[in-house]
C-alpha cells in the first residue's frame, strides 16, 4: 500500500512539473511574440503600410435559429476592407431568420450556379440581396455548424474565406487585422483571431464599442481564461506552427487549401479544431510549405455562458470535440514529417489537455483519501494545495501580465484589481468544477465509443 | 516516507511559497506599469490638448509663435505628430506646415537620432517620421536599415525610402507613370520590360496599360510568341484586353484551350470584351470546364456579346447538354438583367491587379 502511494507520489509530481514547464516554455514564446506583434502594430497601425495589397475575402456567417441576432452580426460585417462578399448560410432554421433577413435586405432567389465541391446536405434555394450587392443567403437543410460553412465555401467566389458564427461581435477593423499574416507569409493557409468575453462589454449595431468586466463572479473566471487561452496558449503555439485550432467564432482559410482538405465534418461537435488538426495532419504529410497562424489582436467578442448549467454543457461539448478531433488525427502524432504539431502539440494537448481531467482530479483524489488514511501528512497534504493554487495563480498573473505589455483592453484601475482577485478566486472552486466536468466528457466519449464499437461488432457478426 | 522524498517536499514547500512571492511581485509590477501608463496618457492628453489645434492650423495665414517644447515632451510630440500626419494625409497645406513645425519643434532631428536607438519600436518611430518629412539626410542610414536582418526595420525603412524617393507601392507606381505621360514612359518601360527577368515581369506588365498602343501592344505580342510563365502569359492577355484591337482575336482564341485554368479565365473575359457574337461558339465549350471561374468567365462573356437578346441566350443554353454549363449561364444571363449588377467587378484574373497579393 505505501509503495503504490509512493509511487504515486512520483508519478503525479512528475506530471505536474512536466505540465507546468511546458507552459513556463509557451510564457516565454508568448512573450517575445506579443513583443514582437507590438512592435510590428506601431507599424502596420498606419494604414499605408496594408493599403491596397488586401486580397479578396468571402465572410461566410452560418446561422441556425439566429432571427434575433442575424441582423446585428450582418451589420457588425460592415467593415473597413477593400473587397469582401457575405454569405450568410441559414441551417434549417425553425424560426424566422430568413424572413427577417429578406425583409432586412430584400432577398431574391437567384439562379446560382452552385457546385458542391464539398458535400452538404441539400440547398434549397440561393438569394441575393437587392440593396447589397456583397450579400447572399443559402437556405440549406439542417446539418450543423461545420456543414453550413461548407455549403457557404461551395459559393464562394474570392481566394480566401472567413468563418463568423452569428453571434460574434466584430470591430470594423477586424477583417483588415486577421489578413495581415496572410500578407506578410505566403505560406499561411489559415489564420485565426483572439476571441475576447464580450459580456458586460459596450457594442452598439454589433460592433464593438469598449471593454468593460461583466458583473457575475462565473464570466469573470472565463474572462481569465479567454485571456489564457489566447494569450499565451495560443501565442505560445503559433511561433512553432504547432497550435491545434482555430475558434470556430472567428477564422479565416485559403479557400482551395480548405476545400482540398475536404472542409468541415459533420460527425464532430468540434469541427474547427478537427479541421485545424487535419491540415496539420495532412499539409505535413503531403511535406507541403504551410502555416497555420493567429492574430494576438483582441479582434472578436462573443458572449460566453453566464449560468453552471450551459456552462457544463459547453466544456463538456469542447472536451469532447477535442477528444475527436484528436481521434480522428491520430497520424499526426509523432509523424516523421509531423514538425512541431506532430511531435510537441498533439502529444501534449493529449497527455495534459484531453487526460488532464483524469489525472488532475485523480491527484485531488488521492492527497484527500491519503489524508484521511493517515498515509499523506498535513504538510504533504498542505504543500500539494499551495503548489497546485499557487502555479494556477501564477499562469493567470502572467497571462494579465501580457495582457498589460500588450493591449490593456480593461482601462480601469479597478479592472486590474477585480482580475487579480479572479485570478485567486478561480483555483478555489471554479477550476475543480471543471476539470470533473470535463473528466465526465472523458468517460462519456469513451463510454460512446465503446458502445458503436459493439454496436458495429454486432452488425458485422449478427449471430 | 524516504528521505529523497521529505527533500522534495521540502523543496517543493519552499517551491510554493517562492511561487506566492513571484505572484505579489509580479502583481506589483503590473500595477506599476499602469501607474506609469496613466500618467504618460495625462500627460499626453495636456500635450495633445495644447500642440492638436497648432498642428491642425495649415490653413492660417498668420500662424502664431509656437510654444517651447520641453526635451521630455518631444518623444510625446513626435507620437502625436505622426498620429495627426498619417489622418491628415490628403491635405497638402497641413502636411507642408506640419513638416515646418517639425523643423522649428526639433522634432526631426529626434526622429534621426532615433535610428541609431537600440529599441526597435524608437528605430520603427524615426523611419515613418523621416518617410513623412521626405527627410533625404539620413538615406545611408535609411538604406542600411532597408537591408536589414530585421523585417519590420526593413520594411519601414523600405516604406519611409519609398516616400522620400518614389512611391513605390504599384498602384501609385501607376499613377505616377500616368502623370508622366505615355510618351516618355513607353519606350522606357517597354524595354526594361523586355530586358526584365522572367520573375519580375508580372509586375510589369500590367504598367504597359499606361503606356501608348503603339508600344505596348507590339510589346505584348512579341511576348506571347515566346514561351512564358503562365502569369506573365495572363499579364500580357490583360493589356491585349485592355487596348481592345480585335487583330489580336485569333491570339486570344488560342489560350481559350490553355492547360492552366486563370490563363483560359483571362482569355474567355477578353475574348468577350473584343469579340463578336460569332465568338460565342468558340467560347461555348469553356462553360463546361472543370474550374468554376473559366465557366463563369465564359458565361459573362456569351451573355456580353447578346447583351438584352434573351432569346439567342436561350438558344446557346438549350444546346447544352452539361448542367453546369447551363447553370452558369443562368446566373450570368441572371446576373446581366440585374440593374447595375453586370457582375464585371471581377476577382480572380477578372481585373487588372495592379500589385495585388498571393
Amino acid at each position: 500500500m505505501m509503495s503504490f502511494f509512493l509511487a504515486a507520489q512520483w508519478f503525479f509530481l512528475l506530471y505536474f512539473l512536466a505540465l507546468n514547464a511546458v507552459y513556463a516554455m509557451l510564457i516565454f514564446r508568448a512573450l517575445g511574440g506579443v513583443a514582437r506583434y507590438m512592435q510590428s502594430r506601431d507599424v502596420a497601425g498606419l494604414p499605408h503600410l496594408l493599403g491596397g495589397f488586401a486580397p479578396p475575402v468571402t465572410i461566410v456567417v452560418p446561422a441556425r435559429n439566429e432571427e434575433a441576432n442575424i441582423l446585428r452580426t450582418l451589420h457588425s460585417l460592415q467593415q473597413h476592407y477593400p473587397e469582401y462578399e457575405i454569405v450568410v448560410v441559414n441551417d434549417g432554421s425553425t424560426d424566422r431568420t430568413l424572413e427577417v433577413l429578406t425583409a432586412a435586405y430584400s432577398l431574391q432567389p437567384f439562379p446560382e450556379a452552385y457546385r458542391a465541391r464539398l458535400k452538404t446536405r441539400p440547398v434549397r434555394a440561393v438569394y441575393q440581396s437587392t440593396v447589397d450587392a456583397r450579400l447572399r443567403v443559402i437556405d440549406k437543410e439542417q446539418g450543423g455548424r461545420g456543414d453550413a460553412v461548407n455549403a457557404g465555401v461551395n459559393i464562394a467566389h474570392y481566394p480566401w474565406v472567413c468563418r463568423v458564427d452569428a453571434d460574434s461581435v466584430l470591430q470594423r477593423d477586424s477583417l483588415m487585422l486577421i489578413v495581415e499574416p496572410l500578407l506578410e507569409d505566403p505560406t499561411v493557409v489559415a489564420c485565426g483571431g483572439t476571441i475576447r468575453v464580450a459580456n458586460g462589454c459596450k457594442s452598439q449595431d454589433g460592433l464593438f464599442v469598449e471593454a468593460d468586466l461583466p458583473k457575475g463572479p462565473l464570466v469573470l473566471f472565463q474572462v481569465i481564461e479567454y485571456l489564457r487561452a489566447f494569450l499565451y496558449g495560443r501565442m505560445g503555439w503559433s511561433p512553432m506552427n504547432a497550435h491545434l485550432i482555430i475558434s470556430g467564432a472567428f477564422g479565416i482559410y485559403h479557400k482551395e487549401t480548405f476545400v482540398a482538405a475536404g472542409g468541415y465534418r459533420s460527425d464532430t461537435v468540434g469541427e474547427d479544431m478537427e479541421l485545424v488538426v487535419r491540415l496539420h495532419r495532412t499539409l505535413s504529410a503531403q511535406r507541403k510549405s504551410y502555416r497555420i497562424t493567429f492574430v494576438p489582436e483582441p479582434i472578436c467578442w462573443s458572449t460566453v455562458p453566464d449560468d453552471l448549467g450551459t456552462l457544463r454543457r459547453q466544456r463538456m461539448r469542447w472536451q469532447v470535440g477535442l477528444a475527436e478531433s484528436l481521434a480522428m488525427n491520430r497520424g499526426l502524432m509523432f509523424h516523421r514529417q509531423g514538425s512541431f504539431a506532430g511531435w510537441f502539440a498533439y502529444p501534449f494537448t493529449v497527455f495534459f489537455e484531453w487526460l488532464g481531467p483524469v489525472v488532475e482530479t485523480c491527484g485531488y483524489l488521492f492527497v484527500i483519501i491519503g489524508f484521511a488514511l493517515g498515509i499523506v501528512s498535513l504538510s504533504v497534504f498542505i504543500t500539494f494545495m499551495l503548489l497546485a493554487a499557487g502555479f494556477g495563480i501564477l499562469l493567470s498573473t502572467c497571462a494579465l501580465l501580457l495582457e498589460e505589455i500588450s493591449f490593456r483592453l480593461y482601462k480601469r484601475p479597478r479592472h486590474i484589481l477585480v482580475l487579480f482577485a479572479i485570478a485567486v478566486l478561480e483555483n478555489f472552486g471554479y477550476r475543480q468544477l471543471n476539470t470533473l466536468w470535463r473528466m465526465a466528457a472523458v468517460f462519456q466519449h469513451l463510454h460512446r465509443r465503446a458502445r458503436a464499437r459493439l454496436a458495429r461488432r454486432k452488425r458485422e457478426c449478427p449471430a | 516516507m524516504s528521505s529523497d522524498f521529505v527533500s522534495i517536499l521540502v523543496a517543493a514547500r519552499w517551491g510554493s511559497v517562492g511561487l506566492m512571492v513571484i505572484v505579489l511581485v509580479m502583481m506589483t509590477y503590473i500595477l506599476c506599469l499602469r501607474a506609469v501608463l496613466l500618467m504618460r496618457e495625462r500627460r499626453y492628453a495636456k500635450l495633445s490638448a495644447r500642440w492638436t489645434p497648432i498642428l491642425l492650423e495649415g490653413g492660417a495665414r498668420n500662424p502664431k509663435p509656437l510654444p517651447a517644447v520641453a526635451p521630455g515632451e518631444r518623444l510625446l510630440l513626435l507620437i502625436l505628430w505622426n498620429t495627426l500626419r498619417e489622418r491628415n494625409e490628403p491635405d497638402a497645406g497641413i502636411c507642408h506646415w506640419m513638416g515646418r513645425v517639425a523643423a522649428v519643434t526639433k522634432i526631426d532631428r529626434l526622429a534621426r537620432r532615433l535610428l541609431s536607438r537600440r529599441s526597435v519600436r524608437q528605430k520603427l518611430l524615426g523611419l515613418v517620421t523621416l518617410g513623412q518629412l521626405r527627410d533625404r539626410l539620413e538615406w545611408p542610414r535609411l538604406c542600411q536599415l532597408a537591408q536589414s536582418g530585421h523585417p519590420l526595420l526593413s520594411l519601414a525603412a523600405t516604406q519611409a525610402i519609398a516616400r522620400i524617393h518614389l512611391n513605390w507601392p504599384a498602384a501609385k507606381v501607376a499613377g505616377i507613370l500616368e502623370d508622366i505621360g505615355p510618351e516618355r514612359v513607353s519606350e522606357p518601360l517597354a524595354r526594361a520590360l523586355l530586358q526584365a527577368p522572367e520573375s519580375h515581369r508580372p509586375g510589369l506588365i500590367p504598367f504597359l496599360a499606361v503606356c501608348n498602343y503603339s508600344t505596348a501592344l507590339p510589346t505584348v505580342r512579341q511576348m506571347l510568341h515566346e514561351p512564358h510563365a503562365d502569369e506573365v502569359i495572363a499579364s500580357c492577355l490583360h493589356v491585349i484586353g485592355k487596348f481592345g484591337d480585335r487583330q489580336d482575336l485569333p491570339l486570344l482564341y488560342r489560350y481559350l484551350t490553355h492547360s492552366r485554368w486563370h490563363v483560359r479565365a483571362v482569355a474567355a473575359g477578353c475574348v468577350g470584351k473584343m469579340g463578336r457574337r460569332a465568338d460565342q461558339e468558340k467560347l461555348a465549350p469553356l462553360l463546361a470546364d472543370r474550374e468554376w471561374w473559366v465557366r463563369y468567365r465564359a458565361a459573362q462573356a456569351i451573355v456580353g456579346l447578346s447583351p438584352r437578346d434573351d432569346q439567342r441566350l436561350r438558344d446557346i443554353q438549350s444546346t447544352l447538354s452539361d448542367r453546369y454549363a447551363r447553370d452558369i449561364l443562368t446566373q450570368a444571363i441572371a446576373e446581366g438583367a440585374r440593374p447595375g449588377q453586370s457582375g464585371t467587378d471581377l476577382s480572380p484574373t477578372g481585373r487588372m491587379r495592379i500589385g495585388a497579393g498571393r
